[in-house]
């Protein structure tokens, strides 16, 4: 057997202190190791973690999802928008239509027969206002850029016929109107009048014969009239 | 003093020693880094705050989800209104095609020339009178020349011109109507297309079984009229 070396069995005690604390170390180490992964308080907090992360999850789906919603409803509520444009579309087709009552300036032409006496030599039929008077008017007043038309308030659409019946107007088959009859023109003022005072205009025309008067109004109101219902026409070209 | 001889052993020992400190030293300090407990604290609260707010972001999807089926239900009804309105108010004005039974006048002025029978050229009262007959005897829609008659249709003189719908027209001059054809043409020639031959008007009143109108095709603009306020 091979002797221990001097200086080895010299350090005898310190190597075996040495092997005593390695012997400590190794045994706290592997307890340690052991212990750790199982420690309450981690597990719970790994638990929490996960439930928070899911839950972060969650709350950036949602909110891009109803970011998505929010721009989607500006986007329905800017699409009134377009519902506005089809609004004033059917007011333009009512207005023309007569279907909707309607104001705004515009002038009156006032129309009554003739105040003056006649000497009996005179023809009294020429005195007293004939459709062709009224119509005459009312067509200027188109001439001239009219935008709506009445008689006393009764709205004059594409289909109105004018017949004067003595003292009286029938229009819309079943309006009887007494006279003065004032002729209402929405549009400008300016324009309506100056059309009907042409010199040899419609003013001129008339004046001999029957009380014409032209006022500018502020606020002429005509009413609608009931829509129409064809028992001929049909839409569309066939 | 003489330097002290140490054996490998020791050294071998001494480095498995200096291994299992460091890894002492490094498991230790990872255990202190390990959560303590205010960090499920922390954790449970931030939970408690996300749930919260997930509550409040799911409430607010369902009511914009209810919001936007109420806007897209709302809009396609309200869409929907106002077409049929706007195509019931067109066909009315005139503004669209239309077809139906009815009249064919042509009337042409008088044959050869010279002042006196210029004098009896038709004119724009003619035609307005003729159209007002034509009115008074039920006549659904009229165009001339291709001219739809509506509401703000002016015929009227420019020169020795008619102008309607701002479009000159010349004779002989084609008046189309849709009604009855019976009652229009019997209307006309009791009246006032009696007075027109008086006048040596070539003037012809055909019934017809389908006349076809053209849409008015001026742009509608306006703006002094506007609908009255309801009160």
């Amino acid at each position: 057997m091979k002797k221990i070396p001097e200086h080895l069995n010299k350090n005898k005690f310190g190597l075996m202190f040495v092997f005593f604390i390695l012997g400590i170390m190794l045994a706290t180490q592997f307890r340690l190791t052991r212990q750790m992964p199982t420690t309450f308080t981690s597990e719970r907090t790994a638990l929490l973690a996960r439930q928070v992360a899911a839950a972060e999850k969650k709350h950036k789906e949602l909110v891009q999802e109803v970011e998505g919603l929010r721009s989607k409803v500006s986007k329905l509520t800017e699409e009134q928008d377009h519902l506005k444009a089809y609004q004033d579309t059917l007011t333009k087709y009512q207005i023309l239509a007569g279907t909707l009552a309607v104001e705004g300036r515009g002038i009156e032409v006032i129309l009554d027969d003739a105040k003056k006496p006649l000497t009996t030599d005179e023809n009294p039929n020429l005195y007293v206002i004939h459709d062709a008077d009224v119509l005459l008017v009312l067509n200027e007043l188109r001439a001239a850029g009219a935008e709506a038309l009445g008689i006393n308030g009764e709205r004059v659409t594409a289909m109105t016929e004018i017949r004067c019946i003595g003292p009286t107007i029938l229009m819309n088959k079943t309006k009887r109107i007494a006279a003065p009859f004032v002729i209402q023109a929405i549009g400008n003022p300016d324009a309506l009048r100056s059309s009907l005072m042409m010199p040899g205009g419609v003013y001129d025309q008339l004046k001999d014969f029957i009380t014409i008067n032209i006022k500018t109004s502020e606020n002429i109101k005509i009413k609608a009239l009931t829509p129409p219902d064809f028992a001929y026409l049909k839409e569309g070209e066939k | 003093m003489k330097p002290v001889k140490l054996p490998y052993t020791l050294m071998v020992v001494s480095l498995i020693l200096g291994f299992l400190l460091t890894v002492q030293i490094r498991v230790s300090r990872e255990m202190v880094n390990a959560p303590p407990l205010e960090r499920s604290f922390e954790l449970t609260a931030r939970l408690k705050n996300l749930t919260a707010e997930i509550d409040g972001l799911m409430q607010e999807k369902t009511s914009l989800t209810q919001k936007i089926n109420l806007l897209e239900k709302g809009g396609k009804v309200a869409e929907e209104a106002l077409l049929a309105e706007i195509d019931k108010n067109r066909f009315w004005a005139g503004a669209t095609e239309a077809h139906g039974p009815g009249v064919k006048i042509i009337l042409n002025n008088p044959p050869g020339f010279g002042t006196k029978s210029e004098l009896f050229n038709v004119r724009d009262e003619d035609l307005f009178n003729l159209l007002n007959e034509l009115k008074a005897a039920g006549a659904e829609g009229i165009a001339v020349n291709g001219q739809r008659v509506t509401a703000l249709t002016e015929i009227r003189m420019a020169g020795s011109k008619i102008v309607i719908n701002t479009k000159v027209v010349y004779p002989p001059y084609e008046i189309l109507a849709v009604g009855n054809p019976d009652q229009l043409k019997t209307s006309l020639e009791n009246g006032i297309v009696a007075t027109f031959r008086e006048w040596q008007m070539e003037v012809t009143v055909t019934k017809e079984n389908n006349v076809i109108l053209p849409a008015y095709d001026q742009a509608i603009e306006f703006n002094y009229v506007k609908p009255q306020e309801a009160k």
